[in-house]
């Protein structure tokens, strides 16, 4: 085993850091594990030497609620306006009970100025309603064996998923390849 | 997962145009009381590569749909002994007499019945002629026209990429015998103790299994046998593009955390008992510095029944610091046999099990896992 010698010099301001000069017997320490610096991307068309051959569009959506909301110039759709929509969003944030929503429009607390809702369950239904009837009425019940269980369609869900407005500058529809400087691929 | 070679291999076997949408499926059978008897619930979770990741890990964002609750039964599973031949019921209502693998797989083929069968496989794709790419193999499909986020209509493929599911789950899907690796044919007695250097054995091939299922002959049979296959279909089979046999993709909670890292403390204490170092150990762990992200364990490692994989996490981050000085020190522990061994073993799972939770990976850095595993299993 070689020893590891170490040089102490002094200077006028006093001791700077040991050096290390030998590194025979160190221990090799591997590659910091890190984020990985993107310079260079392959995108599928370039790939073929073609025109953009994955994820295609043909041409507007006519359907989306984004859509909708647009066509019908109101932008707190499903709410009537957006009084409404904060008196909703104040009572969903603060657990209030539907029982003291039933209270409140009863007593005219909100001085009969919200069209949208006038009960908790009507804000219940509106909210379960608002993106493609998603509600509780998207639940088929089965029956095999005597065993029951529930589920969902799964083209109204990918759709419902592919079609969310929020998500819109975060999706991918084709696939790329990153590559960083040294050549390396990259997978994030 | 956009920049994953998965996608790009398969984005070459749809029709030109076409858009890849990545479906992950998340489930497991969860225990809610014991009281009013046993209930459990089993939700099948789904979200769609397309989104980016970090929407995806983000629980307030809702990336991801409950699209099912699969029956709970108390039934047993005839996983012993080899089934007979079933057939899936591809409609209401099933055959009689199904166990719990067959209830899990009929309520399956009923969850995707959407994506399988009203339009599937409906009509060519012209496609082919013009394009020198290969062409959508197991069956021609047109793919759906859906609308997008960013409000363009795009001709869209659905297909199972991913299933996050603990391994008896997987056994399920795939329907393998217990114990029996789901993803290639290694034989259950050599399970766990190969290094990643010897794999030789070769991964399931789903087109195989189908032709030897559909001949149902003696030696057929014989053969899945030996394979720890049940001869019975599947219906993961029949969706497009998806193979069964690599659903199950790197899961770092249930193979790192709650998998590896629960096996090797269990060797680790086992060891310590035997050197009579444990009791230092305990001591050592209890007495961890306080600093910020590192959580301080009150409970010594045995004393602690349950483990979630958050705590497994700071575990890991503490072990090595904790370990080091029993084995390496003043008194030259160091020379005793087994005891460099030891820790590197520890070192190389850490390292390991640490720089997988990274978000983005190089070939460089995969390198780098992989001599760190091998170190693990030297």
């Amino acid at each position: 085993m070689t020893e590891t010698r170490v040089h102490l010099t002094a200077t006028t301001e006093g001791l700077e850091a040991p050096v290390i000069t030998d590194y025979a017997e160190a221990p090799v320490l591997r590659t910091p594990f890190a984020y990985w610096d993107v310079v260079e991307t392959t995108t599928y068309g370039d790939y073929f030497e073609d025109e953009l051959i994955a994820g295609k569009t043909y041409g507007k959506a006519q359907n989306l609620s984004a859509a909708r909301v647009l066509a019908s110039d109101n932008p707190w759709e499903p709410f009537h306006s957006a009084r409404d929509f904060e008196i909703a969003k104040w009572f969903l944030d603060f657990n209030i009970a539907k029982g003291a929503i039933n209270a409140f429009f009863a007593k005219g607390l909100d001085g009969d100025q919200t069209k949208s809702f006038w009960s908790g369950d009507q804000l219940w239904n509106l909210l379960e309603t608002s993106e493609f009837g998603f509600g509780a009425t998207s639940w088929t019940r089965h029956e095999i064996d005597n065993q029951h269980f529930y589920t969902r369609d799964l083209r109204t869900c990918i759709q419902l998923l592919l079609g969310h407005h929020p998500f819109a500058g975060n999706m991918h529809f084709a696939p790329i390849q990153t590559f960083d400087k040294n050549n390396h691929r990259v997978y994030e | 997962m956009h920049t994953a070679s998965w996608w790009w291999d398969t984005q070459g076997h749809l029709p030109e145009g076409g858009t890849l949408i990545p479906l992950i499926f998340a489930s497991d059978k969860t225990h809610l009381t014991n009281f009013s008897g046993d209930k459990s619930i089993w939700p099948v979770y789904m979200t769609i590569g397309n989104i980016d990741k970090s929407l995806r890990a983000e629980t307030s964002k809702r990336a991801w749909l409950l699209v099912g609750l699969l029956p709970c039964t108390n039934r047993k599973s005839n996983n012993s002994r080899p089934k007979k031949q079933t057939r899936i019921p591809e409609n209401l209502p099933a055959a009689p007499e199904l166990d719990s693998q067959d209830l899990y797989h009929a309520a399956i083929v009923i969850l995707f019945r959407t994506l399988i069968y009203p339009n599937y496989p409906s009509q060519d794709v012209n496609l082919s002629q013009t394009s020198s790419r290969p062409i959508f193999l197991t069956t021609t499909w047109e793919g759906f026209s859906w609308e997008c986020a960013d409000g363009f209509i795009r001709r869209c493929f659905p297909v199972v990429a991913a299933w996050v599911a603990d391994c008896p789950e997987h056994q399920l899907i795939t329907r393998t015998r217990q114990f029996a690796c789901p993803r290639c044919e290694i034989p259950i007695a050599k399970t766990g103790h190969e290094k990643p250097v010897d794999r030789q054995h070769t991964l399931r091939d789903q087109d195989d299994i189908r032709k030897l299922v559909n001949t149902n002959s003696a030696h057929s049979v014989q053969i899945l046998d030996e394979k720890n296959l049940f001869p019975v279909p599947n219906i993961f089979w029949k969706l497009p593009m998806c193979n069964a046999y690599r659903l199950w993709q790197p899961d770092i909670l249930h193979q790192v955390w709650i998998g590896v890292s629960a096996t090797m403390m269990g060797w680790l204490t086992k060891w310590l008992k035997k050197h009579k170092l444990l009791a230092r150990f305990n001591d050592r762990w209890k007495l961890q510095a306080k600093f910020p992200n590192l959580q301080n364990f009150t409970k010594t490692y045995e004393g602690v029944k349950q483990w979630t994989g958050k705590e497994r996490r700071h575990m890991m981050r503490i072990l090595v610091p904790v370990l080091i000085p029993l084995l390496v020190g003043p008194t030259g522990r160091a020379h005793k046999p087994g005891f460099s061994d030891a820790l590197r073993c520890v070192q190389a799972f850490t390292r390991f099990s640490l720089g997988c939770t990274q978000r983005s990976q190089s070939d460089e850095s995969l390198a780098d896992l992989e001599l760190n595993l091998n170190d693990f299993y030297r």
